[in-house]
């Protein structure tokens, strides 16, 4: 049996369908968009806001040569009462895996920089933190300030290697991505992704 | 590759699609309404089916206009109320610092007209010819209107597609209104 379609119908018919159509398509359209971009740049700045891999930390390097060899408590002794918490000092010396002193460095950046002020102690407890930048001044008061801590052996492999933080911490800093609008407008990524509402794109800033 | 609906913007996808849906269907509801109002086409025309035809796609730009606002109102990203929709200028949302509140108003007030212009022609029959005419002559600030509320307000006007779409239907606009001047002159002349 063949339907016969009244013509206005049948317009009327075409124009809902062609509109919706229309619709469906435009909304796809945008869905697609916005998973062509955000996918991609959200890649990018997923190694930018990381936290350094632990390698990149050179106070982990000393510790275990500092540690075995010499036991460091003489001369780091006097130092040791300038630190507010010898007690997180002494466990720390005697055990090599430097987890036990977790709690001044659970704020990696700050705590890390003012335990500086103390070299030994900040010595040992630098490979817990996973400070980014502060890693490199926490490093130098060791080998320099502390006159005391010079004469332990292994004070020159520490010399040697705190240049290094200071060369290998601050590249990934710098790399600083935004989400930028098409008028300029800049907005704080959401998990890594641009909304792409308002055509904010990840953009590097610096 | 497979499509992901879920988006959390989804609603803003709806809304926008549904805004532009809507302003391409009422200006085709206003070119339809030219020809019959001037019958430039005749004797080529039909009347009733323009009549019918321009009515329904009035009634549909109303279901997509709907659609706009209905989705605006779901989606979390930018907030509208019911008064940032129901009374101009009172959304802070600014797309361009320089126009301010005024596109987004210019979109309520659009709203309001078509409204009117709708209700007027669903009763025609119970109000006089001229009032009916003189609220339906509204249809062409409405156009006017929503093509400043989607230029100025929207989020796609980078878009080379947007920026065609939304020529050609303000080219169109224009015709139909001087088509239906100089048809209007002429006949009266």
């Amino acid at each position: 049996m063949k339907v016969r379609l009244k013509p206005a119908f049948r317009s009327r018919l075409l124009a809902t369908g062609v509109s919706v159509v229309a619709f469906v398509a435009i909304v796809s359209g945008f869905v697609q968009e916005s998973q062509d971009l955000a996918p991609e740049k959200s890649v990018k700045l997923a190694g930018a806001n990381d936290p350094l891999p632990p390698e990149v930390l050179v106070t982990q390097k000393p510790i275990p040569t500092v540690t075995p060899e010499s036991t460091p408590i003489a001369s780091v002794s006097p130092s040791a009462a300038s630190s507010p918490s010898p007690s997180v000092s002494s466990s720390a010396v005697s055990s090599p895996s430097p987890v036990t002193s977790t709690s001044p460095t659970a704020k990696p950046a700050k705590s890390a920089s003012s335990n500086a002020i103390a070299p030994s102690p900040s010595a040992t407890q630098k490979p817990v933190a996973k400070p980014t930048v502060a890693a490199a001044p926490s490093v130098n008061p060791s080998p320099t300030t502390g006159s005391g801590v010079a004469p332990a052996t292994p004070a020159t492999p520490a010399k040697t290697a705190a240049p290094e933080v200071v060369e290998t911490a601050p590249e990934p800093a710098e790399t600083v991505y935004t989400c930028m609008s098409p008028g300029g407008n800049m907005r704080e990524p959401v998990e890594g992704r641009c909304l792409t509402k308002w055509g904010y794109v990840l953009t590097q800033i610096q | 590759m497979e499509l992901q609906i879920d988006t959390p913007a989804i609603w803003w996808f709806v809304s926008r699609a549904s805004g532009i849906v809507a302003w391409s269907l009422l200006v085709i509801s206003v070119m339809i309404g030219v020809l019959l109002a001037t019958r430039v086409l005749k004797p080529n025309d039909n009347p009733g089916w323009l009549y019918h035809f321009h009515n329904w796609l009035s009634g549909l730009s109303i279901v997509f206009v709907i659609t706009h606002i209905a989705a605006l109102m779901l989606d979390s990203f930018v907030t509208f109320t019911i008064l940032d929709i129901a009374i101009p200028f009172h959304s802070d949302y600014v797309k361009n610092p320089s126009l301010g509140r005024f596109p987004i108003a210019f979109g309520v007030l659009s709203l309001y007209i078509l409204f009117a212009v709708q209700l007027t022609s669903l009763y025609r029959k119970k109000m006089s010819t001229k009032a009916w005419k003189t609220i339906h002559y509204s249809s062409y600030l409405l156009v006017l209107l929503v093509s400043a509320h989607a230029g100025w307000t929207g989020t796609d006007i980078t878009s080379l597609i947007y920026r065609t779409i939304g020529i050609v239907l303000i080219a169109l606009t224009i015709v139909a209104v001087i088509v239906r001047l100089t048809v209007t002159r002429i006949k009266k002349s």
